[in-house]
């Protein structure tokens, strides 16, 4: 039976968690199925555009349009880097578009199948053919639009990236620009101005960036008999002038302001996000912090990261997270994204990748006093070779010095670097750790070793030393070119923007050398000599408090959530509000109950009426059940196993509901929870306890558990009646079965309740326990109180009870006191000498029944007939009666009652 | 006899106290608490066996944990906060009625009288008290082991910045706070499961099916929007706080989520136990 039932509960925990299974598979068909759809491939096509503004010539740009599941959308327009085309792209298309944009990739001029020739993002060239693109989205019924322009960002690196700012500051329609790795003023990115100067100096002269101007114009020039073909030819004409050493003029200038942000971004309208890195040699994060004080100047938000990768790393790789949420708050939120300013700070020799995020953007110099570290080192000579070269080579370009490949090959050159080339200031260990993001700055004096006026030549580098190891700091080198008179100058210098964490110990090292492998040097041989004239400064950012989110739930969750609360709350009111209804109910109930009745006497301690329930297997465990127990009564509850005594027992405790009929308690209608339960002490279907704890603990646990004072318990008169001995003392999980039988009667008794409900208590108990048990239960109904106790067990209940219910299939087969029942049941043995004439003379009185059984021995079932009479009647006719034995045959008058009952088959 | 109402009489049954000496007795709930307040134990024994010494470049996350106390301690908040204390949850909800119903002692509770609803309250409310001190006493631990191993350093984020000693215990604080709002849906599952069946390693085992299949389907990617609705779609929001930038969107949704769980599952669990028959 127990078995069964535990199974069909494992079958219910099965079908729960089923139904949740396939409740959340329900959901995938549709979304997977949309899934599949999803990726659809992008559709290719031409786009003519003028060849030059205005004019009459056009050449065609190669275009992929990625359209998302659902739409209408808003739309991204993606330009690649250099060297690049659309297909280049791809991967990023296809995020964007499983994103929810419609992406239009696009091959730029001179790339890819695209015609015409590379312009350098031209505002003459590359920036219109964009406008021309944003006009095609405009045209495309799929781009989501608002007020009857359509909704377009624009992201792109590096290259793509000064196209994306000038593209952005130059078409009003454009909602969001995400710029990576890009450049603000080309003319500064490959031929910057000298970042070392000399107060009261004119104008700042420039060092050309040979190293990637050769790489970049390489690229363009690839698979083409003529190295400058697909160059306009005027950027030809000045790369070729740079390489032979010229320097640019103002044209140049122009031509290069003409490919710059820098010359429309006071124009800008739409919100931008930076992404500059850290690992750049080509686009220093000067050039971001440039875009961003122009940016601002237009009044546009700016976003500003610093990331761990750039030129030298793995382009924008990583920044993906930073533009989709970037794009979702413009595009598809339309909202205003704030500014915001994050830092990374890569992993060093003795600690870990760091990334710092603040809602304001510091500027390059730090936002707090910068830590001053006065670098120590006599003054040193240092020479420039003839020609500039062998030249020191301080990083590869494309080449990450963080990287693996990167530290081995400075680990390899650094050493093989010409020694006489290089000044070099150490500082001592530093006492605390610092966390360096900005520019440093420091002041050396240079003095010309043979005393006459000199252009002089410097690349300064700072590099952090751990212990015996040393590592350059990410950001490339400063290169610096001043003409510095006869007795010498004390130059300012700028290093490159960058970020590091300087550990307790570590030491700061500054290195000016004359030439290096990026910068086209000075040819000029010369000897100067070199100190150190300032503590170094090293910019810092203190971060603000941090445990600051950086967005704020929307309105929806938190509504979510109020409204949640909210159903919480009205639950656990309508429980409390229908509990205590109920309670006070039942309490009113019971009240009246306990008020003596029209008669006088009080309401019966349990009257049963009616009663009859149904498992939901079909199977009726009781039916139309009915009796009464009365004050100091003991109530024996009889019938064979499965009769339904178990059932009515449980329906009384309120374990059960009845499906029909009516049972009160003290006067009180039971039901599940009712308050008229606590004067009722059960024990039902078998112990059960906590089998970790003591006997003893069990007790005062259970006791505790009814909220009530605990000297009401009665625990020790209790205990004594379980009489388990030192065992009370020992875990329940070690006792026996009739150890545990006694201790759950206790149970039942504790409280001395006024109605106990014992169900089959002799069950596993010895023979002289159970006689004790009998006189329990007579004496704890002598004091008014009742108590019901069912059995199987005929005798057992006939010497226990005083009153008798005989259940059979569920039904009362017979009731009242047990004489009555058993009074039925009464037989007399008679051994006469005449059994014949005494069958005569008996069947002549109104007895039960009358037989003959072996020779001399008649038994008579005597009914309403008194012994008395039984005996006048035979003494009369002459019958001797030799003996006559009085037997109480209970177990044939049970069998006879539950023989009477037996349903047809 | 007739016993008119006295003040114990309103009193109600089955005081907390009570119930959460009753759930400390069973030794399943102690050793479901027990493996959360070992769990720091156990990984500083697993780095001390591993040998991993804190290399120079590295960023994973267990080179990182050895870094300093307070980055012992998140490291172990969040190796706990996936399936671990999923699975201490369900033992300790779905234990809570078939728990008693298997020993015999649901029968007895409900005689007393304790009215059923009232049954339910008090063992949530006393199954969420176990779980939230053993969560908390895991921090504890945790913070105690690593700066006892480590150092009295904060916390460094990874991929960010190096926290001090304050901003750290706020952190440790809060990441214990926010790991129940991923439990919610467990809870009220256990529950649920536990009134349904007498078996609590079945209703245990079913929260556990449930939470596999859930974050197995949460990889699907294909699933797209589909997969908010997912119970464990949202478990890890509680890493918010041991990350850099804190973002407070998943956290709240984690709670509404779980909410929802609770405000769907819980009623049912308490209609089906109130008009239950108690057998057995």
């Amino acid at each position: 039976m127990a078995r069964r039932r535990s199974r069909t509960g494992v079958l219910r925990v099965v079908a729960v968690v089923a139904a949740i299974l396939v409740a959340l598979t329900a959901m995938i068909a549709a979304p997977a199925a949309a899934g599949t759809a999803a990726a659809s491939p992008p559709r290719s096509r031409f786009v003519e555009v003028p060849d030059v503004p205005g004019g009459t010539g056009t050449i065609r740009i190669d275009t992929d349009l990625y359209l998302p599941a659902r739409t209408p959308a808003p739309a991204v327009l993606l330009a690649h880097g250099f060297g690049q085309h659309k297909r280049s792209l791809a991967p990023e298309a296809e995020r964007l578009q499983a994103e929810g944009y419609v992406v239009l990739a696009y091959s730029a001029r001179g790339f890819g199948r695209s015609t015409g020739r590379i312009g350098l993002d031209s505002l003459d060239g590359e920036v219109p053919d964009a406008r021309a693109l944003v006009d095609v989205l405009a045209r495309t019924p799929q781009v989501e639009r608002q007020s009857g322009d359509p909704v377009v960002g624009v992201v792109g690196g590096s290259y793509g990236g000064a196209l994306a700012l000038m593209l952005g500051a130059t078409d009003r329609r454009i909602d969001a620009v995400v710029a990576g790795i890009t450049w603000n003023d080309l003319a500064q990115a490959l031929d910057p101005v000298s970042y070392g100067w000399i107060r009261g100096d004119g104008q700042p002269q420039r060092l050309f960036k040979e190293a990637w101007a050769a790489r970049l114009f390489g690229s363009g020039a690839r698979d083409s008999a003529d190295p400058c073909s697909r160059f306009t030819a005027r950027l030809c004409a000045l790369y070729e002038r740079l390489v032979a050493g010229g320097s640019l003029t103002d044209a140049d200038l122009a031509l290069l302001r003409n490919s710059s942000p820098s010359s429309v971004l006071d124009d800008m309208t739409a919100p931008t996000l930076l992404l500059q890195g850290l690992q750049d040699s080509l686009f220093s994060l000067g050039q971001a912090d440039a875009n961003r004080r122009q940016l601002r100047r237009a009044g546009v938000t700016v976003q500003v990261d610093w990331f761990d990768g750039g030129h030298d790393g793995d382009g924008v790789a990583g920044t993906e997270r930073a533009t989709d949420e970037f794009l979702a708050t413009t595009l598809q939120q339309q909202a205003y994204p704030g500014q915001r300013f994050r830092y990374a700070v890569p992993a060093a020799a003795t600690s870990f990748a760091e990334q710092h995020t603040l809602s304001r953007y510091p500027g390059t110099r730090g936002r707090v006093r910068p830590a001053r570290v006065p670098l120590e080192g006599a003054e040193q000579t240092v020479v420039n070779p003839p020609g500039g070269q062998p030249a020191s080579v301080t990083s590869l370009p494309g080449i990450s010095a963080d990287s693996d490949v990167g530290r081995a090959a400075s680990e390899l050159l650094a050493p093989r670097n010409p020694a006489g080339q290089a000044a070099r200031f150490v500082s001592a260990p530093l006492g605390a750790a610092v966390v360096l993001a900005g520019s440093s700055f420091v002041r050396v004096r240079v003095t010309p070793v043979t005393r006459t006026a000199q252009d002089v030549v410097l690349f300064g580098q700072l590099t952090a030393r751990t212990g015996s190891a040393s590592r350059a700091l990410p950001g490339g080198v400063a290169p610096i070119r001043v003409r510095v008179p006869a007795d010498g100058a004390t130059v300012n210098v700028v290093l490159p923007s960058t970020t590091w964490r300087f550990a307790q110990g570590d030491r700061v090292v500054l290195t000016l050398r004359t030439t290096d492998g990026q910068f086209a040097g000075s040819t000029t041989p010369a000897a100067f000599r070199i100190s150190a004239a300032s503590p170094i400064l090293l910019p810092r950012i203190t971060t603000a408090a941090t445990a600051a989110s950086v967005s704020a739930p929307g309105r929806a969750v938190t509504d979510r959530i109020l409204v949640l609360l909210a159903i919480v709350l009205v639950l656990l009111l309508a429980a409390v509000v229908a509990g205590l209804v109920r309670r006070g109910r039942a309490r009113r109930a019971e009240a009246t109950g306990a008020r003596p009745g029209d008669d006088g006497e009080p309401a019966p301690p349990l009257r049963v009426q009616g009663v009859r329930k149904r498992f939901r297997s079909g199977f009726v465990a009781v039916d139309d059940v009915s009796f009464t127990v009365e004050r100091g009564q003991v109530v024996g509850l009889l019938g064979e196993n499965g009769a339904g005594k178990t059932t009515t027992m449980r329906m009384i405790l309120g374990l059960t509901r009845p499906d029909s009929g009516a049972i009160e308690a003290f006067g009180a209608p039971v039901a599940p929870g009712s308050p008229v339960l606590r004067r009722i002490g059960c024990f039902v279907e078998g112990p059960g306890f906590l089998p970790h704890l003591s006997g003893r603990a069990n007790l005062r646990l259970f006791w505790a558990a009814t909220g009530r004072p605990r000297r009401d318990a009665h625990l020790e008169e209790v205990l004594a009646i379980a009489d388990l001995g030192p065992a009370i003392r020992r875990r329940v999980g070690g006792y026996s079965q009739g150890m545990r039988q006694r201790l759950a009667i206790a149970q039942a008794m504790l409280g001395l309740p006024d109605l106990l409900v014992l169900d089959e208590p002799t069950n596993g108990l010895d023979p002289p326990q159970i006689v004790a048990l009998r006189g329990v239960l007579r004496r704890y109904a002598e004091g008014g109180r009742s108590v019901v106790v069912s059995s199987h067990l005929l005798g057992e209940v006939e010497r226990t009870c005083t009153h008798l219910v005989v259940l059979s299939h569920g039904r009362v087969v017979a009731a009242g006191g047990v004489g009555e029942v058993v009074g039925s049941a009464e037989q007399l043995m008679l051994t006469v000498n005449d059994p014949t004439g005494a069958v005569a003379v008996l069947r002549r009185l109104p007895v039960d029944a009358v037989e003959l059984t072996v020779e001399d021995t008649v038994r008579v079932r005597p009914g309403e007939v008194r012994t008395g009479a039984v005996l006048a009647a035979l003494l009369d006719a002459g019958v001797e009666v030799a003996e006559l034995r009085r037997e109480q045959r209970l177990e044939d008058a049970f069998l006879d009652l539950v023989g009477a009952q037996e349903p047809a088959p | 006899m007739t016993a008119p109402a006295t003040a114990w009489q309103r009193r109600a049954a089955l005081p907390l106290r009570v119930e959460l000496v009753r759930q400390l007795s069973q030794w399943r709930v102690l050793a479901a608490a027990a493996v959360l307040l070992a769990l720091p134990v156990i990984v500083r024994v697993a780095f001390a066996l591993g040998g991993a010494q804190p290399s120079d470049t590295g960023t994973d996350l267990a080179t990182l944990a050895q870094s300093s106390g307070g980055s012992f301690a998140a490291f172990v908040l969040l190796v706990s906060g996936g399936y671990l204390v999923t699975i201490v949850t369900a033992v300790l909800f779905g234990d809570l009625i078939a728990g008693e119903a298997s020993r015999s002692t649901l029968k007895y509770l409900l005689a007393i009288p304790v009215p059923r609803l009232r049954l339910l309250g008090v063992k949530a409310i006393a199954a969420a008290i176990v779980l939230l001190a053993a969560l908390t006493g895991m921090a504890v631990v945790a913070l105690l082991v690593g700066v006892l191993s480590y150092g009295p350093g904060g916390m460094q984020v990874p991929n960010g910045p190096r926290l001090d000693g304050g901003e750290t215990l706020l952190r440790l604080a809060l990441t214990t706070l926010v790991t129940p709002f991923g439990l919610l849906w467990a809870a009220a599952l256990g529950l649920l499961l536990s009134v349904l069946t007498s078996s609590p390693l079945a209703a245990a085992g079913g929260v556990v099916v449930v939470a596999i299949v859930s974050t197995t389907l949460d990889q699907v990617e294909a699933l797209k929007d589909f997969r908010l609705w997912l119970p464990t779609h949202w478990a890890f929001s509680y890493q918010q706080f041991l990350l850099q930038p804190i973002d407070l969107k998943p956290v709240a949704e984690a709670f509404a989520s779980g909410l929802a769980w609770v405000v769907v599952l819980g009623p049912i669990a308490a209609w089906w136990f109130h008009r239950k028959d108690i057998t057995g």
